[in-house]
């Protein structure tokens, strides 16, 4: 693992920190070094705490509210000494004494755990699915690797072999009270007495009565203490250390005395026999057992690691910035602003507009219109949002003009809501709006369906003569060409592709906001729009070249303002943006 | 069942439709019809919208929940707009006065929040990101078309300086190609994963 070594303190800091969290001296110099983490004792290789056992402690707490349990203290002093079978019996309703001094927390646990199979609790149904699997096991090869790892352990804690005689005897002795179990008949009887559970082990794996004594499991021994390891578990690392320091200590005398014991009570042969399997243990590797971890597993503790680490990271504390210099240059900004736009907008004068603006796409469609037939049939698509009216009504205007006739006739299509009243007034400002002939095709929400029902001129089958079309007719002759007004390139696109695939003969042409312009110009590109004009720059072009309008010279003025002020803001607010931002990392918690 | 009819109705409408497109001329009529069913059901959900944003304003105003005024004002111009919908034509220049000269300025004031927040936002990237390689060339693009745009670069036909300003206007094209060329492949490849069953928009799973 990687970490910042302050130079001054010494402290190990994250990556990320930019100063170091203990004296807060910068780390900007400093290089990462790669520190490696603490090696694992035998106590941590054999840690039986998943990570999915981490509720534990809130387990223990909610038992201990409700009074169920005691602190852990009292078990550990041995002033409340904790049966051997209590734990396995918690959710063992089969137990022959189940009725007898059980108290009534114990009850409530177990009908929960007859009910519920999932209230059993994770680490209590790994117990016993572990248990159940080492019945099934034919248990003498994983036994002996599992001796012959409790022996390297014994080995790495100074335990000489020739002083343990063999690693399950030992197991028998109490850590919590020291219980002298040298006496076989006292063993037999806390054996007999306590555990029932350890008889019906033993009996599945074949062991005879007499065998108990000789060969217990540790996985028994795990058992018989799951409760006080729990208790002590929650009580802290420290407390748990120190039980199983003394869990270490008081190992070794009653190991000797147990080996005694059972030398004497072994048969000739057994004796044998043990030292075969001691000599054959010895050969034997020693595995340790293996900690799977994949690799999103991996990822997601790295990620939480990160999480941690960025969290803790000191940052730099931002001074808040004097509130009133800023609001006076809000204040000089907006004024300026507004003052700028009046005075260029009531200026009445009208503006030099820029000649070479007028480009192929602005040509074609000016071409389009003036070529026009006598009572040509045009459709007009209104598909913008009332916002853009001003805009497309400075766009639109001198196209309509040139390119509707007083005596056409107009199809007017929208499908926007409010599409029928801007069409209305925007052919209500044209010169010839009183001898225009409308025909007003209604509104269409989706502007698909309107597409589709433009490109098809055909009847729908199934007609009911008494009920209203929800869709008025079409001329039957098709247009001679359409105009599409939009304010969005999803809009105009949608009419461009449905109309140029289904009535590829008729042109079509695109007046459009500036913003939806340079997205449609591919279309025009491939050649399926035959003109297209976009946005206030476009319309100027366009006004300049037929020279019979002054609506947008009118405006020219105030447009070049607000874009002149709006590039003195991007570039003035860059810089003292970057500004800000090199205070703010010189400023940090000293 | 269920699912077999929506898939069934789905798989059926979807490929008389693409159909449409190859054989205009039989499938026609059917495809008319098809799409006047649609728009039927479009303008029923509009007035189901309707019925429900008028039963929320209606109870928030019956119970005198917070906010109960506006309620009031939705109330109001809804019920006023509809009765000058039904008793004056959309020609008439008072209802289209009322409707427009209250939407255009509304939805411009808008849109010209939109402008200085697309400012503000711009510098607000400056700021956090620093001078990067982006962030400069984004302040960089965007100070040099809007300037373009002026108009103040008045040059001839055929010299370097032009092609280089019809070169810069040409830039934001590139990317409006490789944009759209993006829409049509995923546009293909949704409409083929609903015509053959894999997306189901239309029902559950």
């Amino acid at each position: 693992m990687s970490t910042l070594v302050c130079s001054d303190c010494g402290f190990e800091n994250a990556l990320a920190a930019e100063r170091c969290q203990k004296c807060g001296a910068l780390l900007e110099d400093v290089a990462a070094e790669e520190i490696s983490p603490p090696l694992q004792s035998a106590h941590d290789d054999f840690d039986p705490m998943t990570p999915a056992d981490d509720d534990l402690p809130g387990l223990l707490n909610a038992l201990k509210q409700n009074g169920d349990i005691g602190t852990g203290e009292g078990y550990l002093s041995g002033e409340q000494p904790l049966d051997s079978s209590a734990s396995e019996d918690i959710f063992d309703s089969d137990a022959p004494d189940e009725n007898e001094d059980i108290p009534e927390w114990l009850q409530r646990i177990r009908s929960r755990a007859s009910e519920e199979a999932d209230s059993i609790g994770e680490i209590t149904q790994k117990i016993s699915a572990a248990r159940q699997s080492l019945t099934d096991e034919q248990g003498s090869g994983q036994h002996e690797i599992f001796q012959s790892w409790l022996n390297s352990i014994r080995d790495q804690k100074g335990i000489k072999e020739d002083e343990t005689p063999s690693g399950d005897v030992d197991l028998l002795a109490d850590p919590a009270n020291g219980t002298d179990t040298t006496d076989t008949t006292d063993s037999t009887e806390v054996s007999d007495g306590g555990s029932d559970w350890l008889s019906k082990i033993r009996k599945g794996r074949g062991k005879l009565p007499h065998d108990e004594i000789q060969e217990p499991s540790s996985l028994d021994r795990e058992g018989d203490s799951l409760l006080q390891w729990l208790v002590a578990l929650e009580d802290g690392d420290g407390q748990l250390t120190q039980y199983s320091e003394e869990f270490t200590d008081k190992k070794t005398p009653l190991v000797e005395k147990t080996r005694q014991t059972v030398i004497n009570h072994q048969a000739p042969g057994d004796e044998t026999k043990q030292q075969t399997s001691t000599e054959a243990l010895k050969s034997a590797d020693i595995k340790k057992p293996v900690l799977s971890v994949s690799r999103s597993e991996k990822t997601q503790a790295d990620q939480l690691s990160a999480t941690i680490v960025d969290e803790r990271t000191s940052r730099p504390i931002r001074e808040p910035s004097s509130g009133s210099s800023n609001r006076l240059l809000r204040l000089i900004f907006g004024v300026l602003l507004i003052a700028g736009l009046s005075l260029s907008l009531f200026i009445n004068n009208d503006a030099l507009l820029p000649q070479e603006h007028l480009q192929l796409h602005h040509r074609a469609l000016l071409s389009w219109a003036e070529e026009l037939p006598p009572r040509a049939s045009l459709l007009l698509v209104f598909d913008y949002q009332a916002g853009f009216n001003h805009e497309l009504t400075l766009v639109a205007k001198p196209i309509l003009e040139k390119a509707i006739q007083a005596d056409g006739e107009i199809s007017i299509f929208a499908s926007t809501a409010s599409g029928v009243l801007l069409s209305r007034r925007q052919l209500g400002g044209l010169e010839q709006a009183e001898s225009l002939l409308i025909n007003d095709l209604g509104y269409f929400p989706v502007p698909a369906y309107g597409a589709y029902r433009v490109a098809n001129h055909t009847l729908p089958d199934w007609q009911i003569p008494d009920l209203p079309e929800p869709v008025k007719s079409l001329p039957p002759g098709g247009f001679d060409g359409i105009l599409i007004l939009s304010d969005t390139y999803e809009g105009a696109r949608t009419w461009v592709e449905q109309l140029s695939a289904l009535t590829p003969g008729t042109p079509l042409n695109l007046l459009l906001t500036a913003q939806a312009g340079p997205l449609m110009m591919p279309y025009f590109d491939s050649g399926q729009v035959n003109g297209v004009v976009s946005g206030l720059v476009d319309a100027a072009g366009v006004e300049a070249e037929i020279e019979e309008s002054s609506a947008v010279a009118n405006r020219w003025r105030a447009y070049q303002t607000g874009t002149l002020m709006l590039i003195a803001t991007l570039v003035i607010g860059a810089l003292i943006a970057t500004d800000w931002v090199g205070n703010a990392e010189g400023t940090g918690p000293e | 069942m269920k699912k077999v009819l929506t898939v069934v109705i789905g798989l059926v409408i979807g490929m008389t439709v693409l159909a449409g497109y190859l054989f205009q001329a039989p499938l026609g009529p059917v495809l008319t019809l098809v799409v006047d069913w649609g728009i039927l059901l479009i303008g029923l959900t509009g007035l189901l919208g309707i019925g429900y944003l008028l039963q929320m304003h209606i109870v928030k105003l019956i119970r005198c929940k917070k906010g109960a005024f506006f309620s009031v004002v939705v109330l109001l111009a809804f019920f006023v707009t509809l009765a000058a919908g039904f008793l004056l034509p959309d020609q008439n220049m008072f209802f289209s006065n009322l409707i427009l000269n209250v939407q255009i300025p509304v939805e411009a004031s808008l849109l010209a929040i939109l402008a200085v927040t697309l400012i503000y936002t711009s510098l607000h990237l400056i700021r956090t990101r620093g001078w990067t390689p982006m962030s400069v060339g984004f302040l960089i693009s965007a100070v040099v078309t809007l300037f373009l745009d002026l108009g103040y670069l008045q040059m001839g036909q055929e010299t370097f300086a032009a092609g280089l300003v019809i070169f810069l206007r040409q830039l934001p094209l590139v990317g409006a190609r490789g944009i759209l060329l993006g829409m049509a492949l995923g546009g293909l490849i949704v409409g083929l994963r609903i015509l053959l069953t894999i997306d189901r928009p239309y029902g559950e799973g």
